[in-house]
């Protein structure tokens, strides 16, 4: 599947699967297992992210992008990722302009990523 | 490139690495990738976690995320070089290319290297290879001062003499490289030689009867020419391990250190009466540094002399028992020296009273034979 939300992700894959593999050494219950790793962290990772930005704690928002931002990469979800950067990038400079674009983007990402994995 | 890793089931590495990480998939892709490894490892979600984690598990070698709740890993780092600890921990930092800052304060932390996210399989086990070479250099050297201190521990209780005694040879060599005489032979190699090797001066020791090492008193001629011995005893196994394991190319300065520290400058020294520069360099700056130590610690037979007496009696050995080069860097030394015998905590300690046989001392004579036995 091609992600066809936001800018940045247009024409890049969700998440590249082959890489993925690769990167698992061709361990295919490997793979899996980090996809499903995914899938349960997600949810829970959008909440926490949501509750520390309407409690406007930006040294935790920068703390849980960051986390996410780390496990995409690991998982070749390279757009997922940046979203994830964006937004520990305007917590970190406790930019209240950009955060709640940059916190939309990943949302939608995060959708993706979701839609992806559960399709 | 294709990655061909051995399976653990096939080589089971015996070091134990600590894998630190908020990051559930960077902590399952570690454990993976070490799994393949063969090493042992345990897993732990922030730094607090972490440090509990080492208590039990002792670590060699922790790989730590930077940004973490709880405790971050620059954090943990520090904690860790805090740790009074036998073996040295070696830690790799998980950090991001765009991570610039966070690359430089884990390094002053104590961090030895760190790798970006996302890593490949191949890239952890070079990093890891290197903490083990660098692991496995300690383990050596600490092995070394370990059989150093064993022996010394048969007949004297000097407290930290070997410990002092290094750090004088040290220096004395790290003065001599900039002296266009010595540049030739002394090199950064030669000052880490003689700082690994020195320490083992006096592991013939172990040869030598406990009735003539332990005794309180004077020795007897015969006794003497017994003790005297342990300087063969010392280089005939240093030579026969050198001989054994060629790589271990440090065993040779061990073995000129060991039968050459108690020749003098001027031909009276033993065991073979050599003079001179025919004496190994490593053994002259050895002989000053143990000389230098024994006057300055309390024995059996003499109080701790000052510092300021210690030197007067090292000078009045200059060219006699000692090569004057070595005396001069020596002196030039001398406020260094002087801190590196105050930094240490046992000098005047009812537990450094050494039980050194009188005959056996490496002191001149007159400082022995003008000093009551008590």
């Amino acid at each position: 599947m091609q992600a066809t939300n936001g800018n940045a992700s247009v024409g890049l894959p969700v998440l590249a699967r082959q890489r993925l593999l690769a990167r698992c050494l061709g361990k295919q219950e490997l793979a899996d297992k980090l996809v499903q790793l995914l899938l349960s962290g997600l949810p829970k990772d959008a909440l926490e992210i949501q509750n520390a930005i309407d409690s406007k704690d930006m040294k935790q928002v920068a703390t849980l992008s960051h986390r996410l931002k780390g496990a995409a990469a690991n998982m070749c979800a390279d757009t997922l990722s940046s979203a994830a950067a964006a937004l520990e990038s305007a917590a970190r400079h406790h930019d209240s302009e950009v955060l709640p674009t940059s916190w939309f983007t990943l949302q939608q990402q995060i959708d993706l990523v979701l839609q992806e994995l559960t399709s | 490139m294709t990655i061909k890793f051995t399976t653990a089931s096939a080589v089971r590495n015996t070091t134990k690495v600590l894998i630190v990480d908020d990051d559930p998939i960077s902590l399952e892709l570690l454990a993976n990738f070490l799994e393949d490894l063969g090493y042992s490892f345990e897993r732990a979600s922030d730094g607090k976690e972490a440090l509990a984690k080492m208590r039990l598990f002792n670590p060699s070698i922790v790989i730590s995320d930077v940004e973490m709740p709880e405790m971050d890993g620059v954090s943990l780092c520090r904690e860790i070089r805090k740790r009074r600890s036998i073996q040295y921990t070696y830690v790799i930092l998980l950090t991001y290319r765009s991570e610039q800052e966070s690359v430089l304060l884990g390094l002053d932390a104590g961090a030895d290297d760190y790798l970006s996210k996302p890593f490949s399989p191949e890239e952890l086990r070079l990093r890891l290879n290197t903490g083990q070479r660098l692991l496995s250099l300690e383990g050596r050297d600490m092995m070394i001062f370990s059989l150093a201190k064993l022996a010394e521990s048969r007949d004297e209780d000097t407290g930290e003499h070997l410990e002092r005694m290094r750090e004088y040879s040290r220096i004395i060599a790290e003065e001599l490289m900039s002296w266009p005489k010595f540049a030739p032979i002394v090199d950064g190699q030669f000052v880490e030689l003689i700082y690994l090797t020195s320490p083992l001066h006096d592991i013939g020791k172990v040869g030598i009867p406990d009735c003539i090492l332990r005794k309180p008193g004077k020795l007897t001629p015969e006794e003497f020419e017994v003790m005297k011995q342990h300087t063969l005893i010392g280089a005939e196994t240093l030579k026969a391990s050198a001989q054994a394991y060629s790589d271990a190319t440090f065993l040779w300065m061990a073995y000129e250190i060991a039968v050459n520290h108690h020749e003098r400058w001027d031909g009276t020294g033993y065991p073979n009466q050599i003079r001179g520069e025919d004496i190994p360099l490593s053994a002259r700056v050895v002989s000053v540094a143990d000389v230098y130590d024994a006057l300055t610690s309390k024995r059996v037979y003499k109080p701790a002399f000052s510092h300021e007496k210690s030197i007067e009696i090292i000078l009045e050995g200059r060219g006699t028992q000692f090569d004057p080069d070595i005396v001069d860097a020596f002196m030039k030394l001398e406020s260094r020296i002087r801190e590196i015998a105050l930094s240490y905590s046992d000098r005047d300690a009812s537990s450094s009273i050494s039980k050194l046989p009188l005959m056996y001392s490496p002191l001149p004579s007159s400082v022995v034979h003008n000093t009551e036995v008590t």
